[in-house]
């Protein structure tokens, strides 16, 4: 079982090595191009939003920086500090954190005290 | 005139906000009606405020402040205040293949009941660490591994203080255009400072006395009772792999398998549950497996919609439960629950003219589980909202 296991992850592997080298990543597990760009920073994409609205930039904490950066992947704008930030901190978005928790990737959108399967009751948290 | 510097200041902060710090703040509101998830059933409704600063010193560093009130309607012993800090630096380059991340942070939780009681029942704090490094093989394959640390102690003696290790491992690429794959794998190291004391309680009738907890009394007096855990250590293995792609142009899918297994765990392993303790520190410590669903879609303009469903099927360590009235007793059992989920929320992001965001937020969840043991079988649905404000 796991011999086959390791055969099989290892021919997807090779496929993806030289399987033509798509551009598509998605590390964050939304089903979604990590690299679609979002100039507005508000976590929809600027091809489903009607028409993106030029905004004073917040360095916010979402930040998606493709609209930053040029093909060669070297900044093509002046950032602020938060803004470089950010961009480094996108680039390391798969190493922030750790899946050793079976409801890490089960979380809502709201910053608030999950259930008592996760080891809280309310706001007590163990 | 100290008006006038107020004002100087404010406009100052304003002038810098986004360039070198940034502030965001949270308003929650929570709606359950079942609290503790359990069969007691306990309906509440609660409500947080949370403000976050972020500062930027320099273009790879990261420092952040947070502070959190939150409010218990019908058990304001709960109601507690957070507040905390970390610290996060990125020391290599945007464009090179490696990418490393140093982190650590801080966080004290302080509860009503101990602010006015000076009692310390659930009082503790978080000290937290975490290094991680990826390397990029191609634009399809990555590579990542890391270690996490977190320290928790508790300010009183019921609850054991404990340090949790973790290392990990993860692959993740891409293949047949956008399926992505993603494995990680880890082992997580889990040491209590001691294991609680098991207190029977007694009384006297005539000339006898009587344990109204029996099997507590052995167990506090039977070492073989805890097993390999008198050492109050936990190790486990996980493995987690996950498949996510886009369904068509506006809707992502992922679905997500977790495996754990605890490896030094004997069948006289017990320890305290529910009703032997009010909360067990002990219900986040179990194995088994998960498996989990989740669509992201932007099909409703200008929303973002997200929705799931999730099993779980743990085995939690062996519990020591006791039965209701004074004069109890108690019986231990295996304890194996399975957990179903599922959520929906939306988000209403909006950018203001400012640069400034805003964001409300609806989510809706419902929990089934069923346990093999009774307390543990309950039913929860909760209702939230949410609005976040960032400058």
């Amino acid at each position: 079982m796991r011999t086959s296991l390791i055969v099989f992850f290892s021919l997807l592997l090779s496929v993806a090595a030289f399987g033509g080298g798509s551009s598509f990543i998605d590390l964050d597990g939304d089903g979604f191009d990590d690299n679609i760009i979002d100039t507005d920073n508000n976590g929809i994409p600027d091809e489903f939003q009607s028409k993106v609205k030029e905004v004073k930039s917040t360095g916010s904490f979402s930040f998606s920086p493709s609209s930053l950066v040029s093909s060669d992947n070297t900044t093509s704008v002046s950032l602020t500090l938060s803004e470089s930030f950010s961009l480094l901190k996108f680039k390391c978005r798969s190493i922030s954190k750790c899946r050793s928790n079976f409801e890490s990737e089960f979380t809502t959108g709201l910053n608030v005290s999950s259930s008592g399967s996760s080891g809280c009751a309310g706001g007590v948290c163990f | 005139m100290k008006k006038i510097l107020i004002i100087l200041l404010l406009l100052t902060a304003q002038s810098f906000a986004g360039s070198f710090y940034n502030i965001e703040f949270n308003l929650n509101s929570v709606n359950t009606d079942n609290l503790f998830n359990d069969s007691t059933n306990a309906k509440d409704f609660y409500s947080s405020i949370r403000s976050t600063a972020n500062i930027y010193p320099i273009k790879n560093s990261e420092l952040n402040v947070f502070a959190e009130y939150t409010n218990y309607g019908k058990n304001p012993n709960l109601s507690n205040i957070t507040y905390g800090s970390g610290l996060t630096f990125l020391p290599l380059s945007d464009s090179s293949n490696f990418s490393l991340l140093l982190t650590g942070s801080f966080q004290k939780y302080s509860y009503k009941e101990a602010l006015t009681t000076n009692s310390t029942e659930f009082v503790k704090q978080d000290i937290s660490a975490l290094a991680g490094f990826g390397y990029d093989v191609s634009k399809s394959i990555h590579l990542r591994t890391g270690v996490s640390w977190k320290s928790t102690g508790y300010a009183s003696d019921d609850v054991p203080d404990k340090k949790l290790t973790e290392i990990f491992s993860g692959l993740n690429f891409t293949i047949f255009g956008s399926n992505s794959i993603d494995i990680e794998s880890g082992y997580t190291y889990e040491k209590y400072n001691y294991l609680p004391e098991f207190k029977p309680l007694m009384f006297i009738v005539g000339t006898d006395t009587i344990y109204t907890d029996p099997m507590i009394y052995a167990i506090n007096t039977d070492e073989d009772a805890y097993g390999n855990q008198k050492d109050a250590d936990l190790n486990a293995f996980y493995f987690s792999t996950r498949f996510s792609r886009p369904l068509g142009k506006k809707t992502g899918l992922s679905l997500i398998y977790y495996y754990r297994d605890f490896n030094d765990i004997k069948d006289s392993t017990l320890v305290l549950g529910y009703s032997t303790g009010y909360l067990s520190p002990w219900v986040s410590s179990y194995d088994g497996f998960s498996i989990q669903g989740k669509i992201k879609t932007y099909l409703i303009p200008k929303t973002i919609t997200t929705f799931g469903y999730g099993y779980w099927d743990k085995n939690h360590l062996r519990v020591v439960e006791r039965h209701d009235g004074i004069v109890s007793t108690v019986n231990t059992q295996d304890r194996a629950d399975s957990m179903r989920k599922l959520f929906l929320t939306i988000q209403f992001p909006i950018v203001l003219p400012s640069g400034r965001f805003v964001e409300p937020v609806l989510n809706v969840e419902f929990t089934n589980n069923n346990s093999t043991v009774d307390v543990y079988n309950y039913d929860d649905f909760t209702v939230s909202t949410g609005l976040t404000f960032r400058l």
